[in-house]
């Protein structure tokens, strides 16, 4: 009967680049590192395993020495035809569904 | 528990209409289409995540918003949507702004 509760929020931005390099971004090592450190934080280690039920963990530390980690879990990776997608989730007491859809401007 | 209580269209709906004053649970329940009882439930659900108060005043049935809770809520997100507005900056930024270093790559 009860529908899990959920909550959504979505957002879009117009990136000047073929579809297959965003989503390289979204699991490369390199990207990763690149574009999830705020300004003032270094990625220290890295590591990613793109396949469902693969995991990725960026550990980034601040000028202060202080660590913070971000990870998830891939869902699912899609990449068929015009469209590419990537779902991953994380759950710090309440789940956390991440979910990206590249599509080609028209 | 506050996001299940607002993920509800006839949940926030009742929210609007609170955010004008208290009100009494019949003229709450007027506008929708749906059983005493079922607004009783989506009233219970309010209160339990602290977004309402009831009491009771002589033969009225009031409800009124908490606004505690709706400030945490709306902070929660507010704050959710900055550090993914902020991520996906720098995933433009990594695109529009490192031209040389993504010729390189591959």
């Amino acid at each position: 009967m009860s529908r899990m509760p959920h909550c959504e929020l979505e957002m879009t931005r117009f990136i000047r680049a073929p579809r297959e390099k965003v989503y390289d971004a979204l699991v490369s090592r390199d990207a990763l590192a690149a574009w999830k450190c705020p300004r003032g934080m270094r990625a220290d280690e890295v590591t990613i395993d793109p396949r469902e039920g693969g995991r990725y963990r960026v550990v980034m530390q601040a000028r202060d020495r202080s660590t913070f980690i971000i990870g998830g879990t891939y869902r699912e990776l899609v990449t068929s035809g015009r469209r590419a997608s990537s779902t991953a989730s994380r759950s710090v007491g309440v789940a956390r569904r991440r979910r990206w859809a590249i599509s080609p401007t028209t | 528990m506050t996001f299940a209580a607002l993920a509800d269209p006839t949940r926030r709906a009742i929210l609007a209409r609170l955010a004008q004053g208290e009100t009494n649970v019949g003229e709450l329940a007027a506008p929708f289409h749906i059983s005493g009882p079922a607004i009783s439930r989506h009233l219970k659900v309010l209160e339990s995540a602290g977004l309402i108060e009831r009491r009771v005043d002589a033969q009225w049935r009031l409800c009124r918003l908490r606004g505690e809770a709706m400030r945490e809520a709306s902070q929660w997100l507010n704050a959710y949507r900055a550090f993914w507005e902020e991520s996906l900056d720098r995933l433009t930024e990594y695109f529009e702004s490192k031209p040389a270093r993504r010729r390189k790559k591959r």
